[in-house]
């Protein structure tokens, strides 16, 4: 650790250096080396450079550091794939809503246990968190979507008096997506069912999946390109902001001296 | 019991400094010269048990960069490797308007909470 700190030391500039470098590595000598010295050098360093760069180097430095952990984000971001089951509901308009809004309540916390299990979901994640925290993570990775297709989207659908809605799952893996996605329709289908018989009386709700669940092919969210480029224009606009801090500072600096 | 206005205003102090990552380093620094020179392991060492907190050598020295360039500390001269330094007469007027002004605040603070 005391040659890394010794190295971090070099990262001042070489005018600081030409000034403070030997008393600096006489008390480098001196402390304990360790990590939050390491980091505290290596602040110092920073610090000390940005004082004497302009302004273009400042921006030009920060889109510089902006796209390299960009890049490594980019790189270790765990893709995600949703796959999609479209479904209508054959109901009164009042009725098909009512089962959409209780759609997310209506699949217990048990039966998402189950899924999770029967799935094998979140292996890296099962030692260290609850099965409680598990059906969390699956709710959070589970949408409903409220759709309003074209008539030519589903040919041979008889389309008055339906309500269209879209399950999605986001996983990891595309094929589990797909395994889930449709366990997720079957139970929401079986639920509905068991509902009717439970209440012959009740207004008659017909839930209609319209296809198989789709196979991811893709990942989702933004890919490696735009997420690098984006942490380099983050970068450099807060680059500009430092920079812009500094001259601020470096101009009532001069004036009070 | 009546409670002594000296360790409350150093803890107030310390917090005030810990909290404004701008001016606690020099104020730490300058607060220690006060007392006597000394070279940056001892600051270190010496605001430690004054103040609670241990610096790092990177930020030790900006600070003594900073206050160097301002003129309110200056290098004495010595045969070791290890540079003491001393606190200027424009340094202890500064560390002085400082310390008033967090006194001030501490007083007022104090005041208040008296009549609450």
């Amino acid at each position: 650790m005391k040659s890394i700190v010794r190295i971090l030391a070099r990262l001042y500039p070489a005018s600081w250096r030409a000034r403070y470098g030997a008393e600096f590595d006489a008390l480098l000598e001196d402390v304990q080396p360790s990590t939050r010295q390491a980091l505290d050098v290596f602040l110092g360093a920073m610090s000390m450079q940005m004082t004497t760069w302009n302004f273009g180097k400042i921006i030009i430095a920060s889109a510089v550091a902006g796209l390299a952990l960009a890049s490594i984000g980019a790189f270790l971001k765990p893709a995600e794939y949703v796959s999609s089951t479209p479904i209508a509901i054959e109901a009164s308009p009042a009725a098909a809503q009512s089962v959409i809004d209780n759609l997310p309540g209506s699949l217990s916390r048990e039966e998402l246990g189950h899924i999770s299990q029967l799935n094998n979901l979140y292996p890296g994640e099962r030692g260290h968190e609850s099965t409680d925290e598990l059906v969390t993570k699956m709710e959070k990775a589970i949408v409903i979507q409220v759709d309003h297709p074209k008539p030519f989207d589903y040919p041979g659908v008889p389309w008055s008096g339906l309500t269209f809605f879209t399950i999605h799952f986001k996983y990891s893996d595309p094929k589990i997506a797909q395994q889930v996605d449709g366990q997720l329709v079957g139970l929401l289908v079986s639920k509905n069912l068991e509902a009717q018989e439970a209440a012959p009386g009740g207004p008659p709700v017909r839930i209609h999946v319209l296809d198989s669940p789709t196979f991811p092919v893709k990942p989702t969210g933004p890919g490696s390109v735009l997420l690098t480029a984006s942490g380099a224009i983050a970068g450099a606009l807060l680059g500009l902001l430092i920079a812009t801090m500094l001259r601020l500072s470096r101009t009532r600096s001069a004036k009070a001296g | 019991m009546k409670k002594c206005l000296t360790p409350n205003l150093l803890r107030h102090t310390v917090y005030y400094v810990n909290s404004n990552s701008y001016l606690s380093p020099p104020l730490l620094v300058l607060s220690s010269l006060a007392e006597g020179d000394k070279h940056g392991y001892a600051m270190m060492d010496d605001i430690e048990h004054f103040a609670g907190v241990r610096l790092g050598a990177g930020t030790l020295y900006g600070a003594i960069t900073r206050l160097e360039q301002h003129g309110w500390i200056r290098p004495i001269d010595s045969q070791d490797r290890r540079q003491p330094y001393t606190i200027t007469g424009a340094g202890r007027e500064y560390l002085r308007d400082q310390l008033g002004e967090l006194e001030r605040l501490v007083r007022t603070g104090q005041r208040r909470l008296k009549h609450t």
